[in-house]
């Protein structure tokens, strides 16, 4: 699969090419490499991305994307030794603009040996008072099911299971000022079934055993940004705060900050950002579990991101557009960009160096 | 925390009554002001968090949907 992405991507460069220099329709390609490297996990991403103009009020957006881990976890896929494994991932998204209100449907899959995704949204946004105000709706199903019967290192049990997510998400975007705007969402989603991970394990009483977690799951997630633009420095501030609540009892903050700098009439864009995040164990995780009897212990887990977790993100981005280098036309507008971050975390992970390069091309077809 | 994320919006909605007419969005439309990262940035993102952290959401878009939980 991996190959015939790149080779894909391969197809696609003269195509993009050829558009650069014939006319009708907008869109934009974005080829991204992503990588993200743990001391015992690494995660490589391929993916190509699209957004195209779809008739006269319609907007088209598709993706399709690889993940191919390579961990030393056992709770990632393997009984105990290091492995490799791939998911593949396609979605779409429809928009249809009828004046002051667009209409969205959109799907993804995304397949893994053990594991199969689907998911559908429809979405309807609206625009107010002129334009100063938007507010959205969002609704999304999704229908996991997984089975580890295919699974590297020879696992003794087999073990199947489905889970369902609704998620209903409510934003508002409003305008303040010339300036400065602020946005607003509050996502509420409900999971339903097997919610464990099929190959961690628990020490629990002195013996091991298969990690137990609740069959449902209710999430809060309320966010905000705020964005302000400094116009004799052309600089933008941007400040975002995320509110997280569950029923396992987890609790979670993550203020972030970004700086953009833009340099060079715009066609440089620098980004220093900082985020950091923690939160609140789940009522039921314990570093240790004294019996693992299923009336004294009903849930048991070794998942450190359901303990107490804190970390910092450090990032620095840039943008640069061809134009700076002195061509011409569309091939100005090119764009590449390059991302690094370092994540500092507390859990057993340790800390991870995450880094993308992206290329992206305007389309007219 | 929360209270003063409260306190924020509360202050930031109640002041917020000034209408930017079409012709003083310049600087809005802005890529910095509108989306400083790329859908595919944000869902590369949001995957990983999600894999490392407890918490998810509050991006209007369904996380999971892949065994790395």
């Amino acid at each position: 699969m991996r190959v015939q992405l790149i080779r894909s991507a391969l197809l696609a460069l003269p195509l993009i090419a050829a558009s650069l220099s014939t006319a009708s329709a907008d869109g934009n390609v974005t080829i991204r490499g992503a990588y993200y490297k743990e001391h015992s996990t690494k995660v490589v991403q391929p993916m190509i991305d699209a957004e195209l103009e779809a008739g006269e009020h319609g907007t088209f957006a598709g993706h399709l994307l690889v993940d191919s881990i390579t961990s030393a976890s056992a709770a990632s896929g393997a009984a105990g030794t290091a492995f490799n494994e791939s998911r593949n991932e396609l979605g779409a998204d429809y928009t249809h603009d009828f004046g002051d209100i667009r209409l969205g449907l959109g799907g993804r899959y995304s397949t893994e040996p053990d594991y199969q995704s689907r998911f559908v949204n429809l979405s309807l946004e609206s625009d107010f008072a002129q334009r100063n105000t938007t507010i959205g709706v969002n609704l999304a199903r999704g229908f996991d099911t997984l089975d580890n019967s295919g699974a590297q290192g020879g696992l003794s049990s087999i073990l199947t299971g489905e889970l369902d997510t609704t998620m209903i998400s409510l934003s508002a975007s409003q305008i303040l000022s010339p300036e400065s705007i602020m946005s607003v969402s509050y996502d509420l989603s409900y999971l339903d079934g097997f919610q464990q991970n099929i190959y961690r394990t628990v020490v629990a009483g002195g013996m091991i055993s298969a990690e137990r977690l609740p069959d449902s799951r209710l999430r809060h997630a309320l966010a905000s940004t705020i964005r302000y633009h400094l116009t004799p420095t052309n600089t933008t501030f941007i400040g975002a705060y995320r509110f997280y609540i569950d029923d396992w009892g987890i609790l979670g903050h993550s203020p972030e900050s970004r700086i953009i700098q833009e340099l060079f009439d715009g066609d440089v864009d620098i980004h220093l950002s900082y985020r950091h995040y923690r939160q609140s164990a789940a009522d039921f995780y314990e570093d240790i579990y004294d019996s693992g009897d299923v009336f004294e212990e009903p849930f048991l887990s070794g998942d450190d991101k359901l303990g107490d977790v804190r970390n910092h993100t450090f990032g620095f981005k840039t943008g640069i557009y061809l134009g700076l280098f002195g061509l011409e036309g569309k091939w100005a507008d090119v764009r590449v960009d390059g991302l690094v971050q370092y994540l500092k975390q507390n859990t057993h992970y340790g800390d991870a160096i995450i880094s993308q390069v992206a290329l992206t091309f305007p389309v007219e077809y | 925390m929360s209270r003063l994320f409260c306190i924020v919006i509360v202050c930031v909605l109640t002041t917020s009554c000034v209408r930017v007419k079409p012709y003083q969005r310049g600087t809005l439309s802005k890529r910095s002001m509108a989306a400083d990262k790329d859908a595919s940035e944000s869902r590369f993102e949001q995957h990983s968090r999600g894999s490392r952290e407890g918490a998810d959401g509050g991006t209007g878009e369904a996380g999971g949907g892949c065994g790395c939980n």
